[in-house]
């Protein structure tokens, strides 16, 4: 994954939101995932597509955390965004 | 009055089915119980009595504080245990307590419109959850994921604290 990588949530999906956390199912497989802190910033980012830049830029912005580091770990999320079908990822 | 029992007054969901079906009780307290027509029952299995919940004397606040049977009193969730602590504001608490209820309300109406406006059918809710064959077979999945939601928060908020670090030893 490159920092030009484009990231798109898929429409596969249904969320409710409280308490500070994004319950999140894919429709298909029924699968929910619980989001929580960084994680549903970066799924509350992707409401409208991003590049892996510009997702490190915003929570690098917001949170006290290295570029590098955040951006090691956006990448380990949304690859398992990606796999769970939550999200696509254009090169 | 004091943020602990102002959030209790303002919440209520322990008494209202949001949380439980039934509380424990004992022996001695029946003649009360009686008198409050609260419908109580002996379960065998366990050797314990219980009365039903939702309580029909919740109206926005307990209506009879003064007489309420002792596990009223003595129920502690574990978000009052984190407001006491000062580890969570009121106003934090309060919000949460009302989300959680604006999403039970949906549930309710949804899921189980026989149920009175204010009261809740947890143990019904529990097992629409479960009877699932598999959610992603959901006839409605947004009514899905917001049923997990809803579990998710009153296991997390609205359960008393694990006994190790909990004072109250009431078994609701």
């Amino acid at each position: 994954m490159s920092p030009n990588t484009a990231v798109q949530r898929t429409n596969n999906h249904v969320e409710t939101v409280l308490d500070g956390e994004i319950a999140l199912m894919h429709i298909d497989s029924g699968n929910i995932y619980a989001l929580r802190d960084v994680s549903a910033k970066v799924w509350e980012l992707l409401e409208s597509p991003k590049t892996l830049a510009e997702l490190t830029a915003r929570i690098v912005n917001d949170y006290e955390v290295d570029s590098q580091r955040c951006q090691e770990d956006l990448v380990l999320l949304l690859n398992d965004l990606a796999k769970n079908d939550l999200v696509t990822l254009q090169p | 009055m004091d943020d602990a029992s102002t959030l209790c007054t303002r919440c209520g969901m322990c008494c209202t089915g949001h949380v439980f079906h039934r509380a424990r009780t004992t022996e001695s307290e029946i003649p009360l119980l009686d008198e409050l027509k609260l419908a109580h029952h002996y379960d065998a299995e366990l050797g314990k009595s219980w009365f039903n919940l939702p309580c029909h004397h919740w109206d926005q606040q307990c209506t009879t504080y003064a007489h309420k049977p002792v596990t009223c009193g003595k129920y502690e969730c574990q978000l009052l245990t984190r407001v006491k602590a000062g580890a969570v504001g009121l106003d934090e608490a309060l919000k949460l307590t009302s989300d959680i209820k604006r999403l039970g309300s949906h549930l309710r109406q949804e899921l189980m419109p026989d149920i009175a406006e204010r009261h809740f059918d947890r143990q019904r809710l529990v097992a629409w959850i479960k009877d699932k064959p598999s959610a992603g077979q959901a006839s409605d999945p947004k009514l899905f994921v917001d049923a997990v939601a809803y579990e998710r928060a009153v296991s997390k908020h609205l359960m008393k604290a694990p006994a190790a670090h909990s004072k109250n030893t009431q078994n609701n």
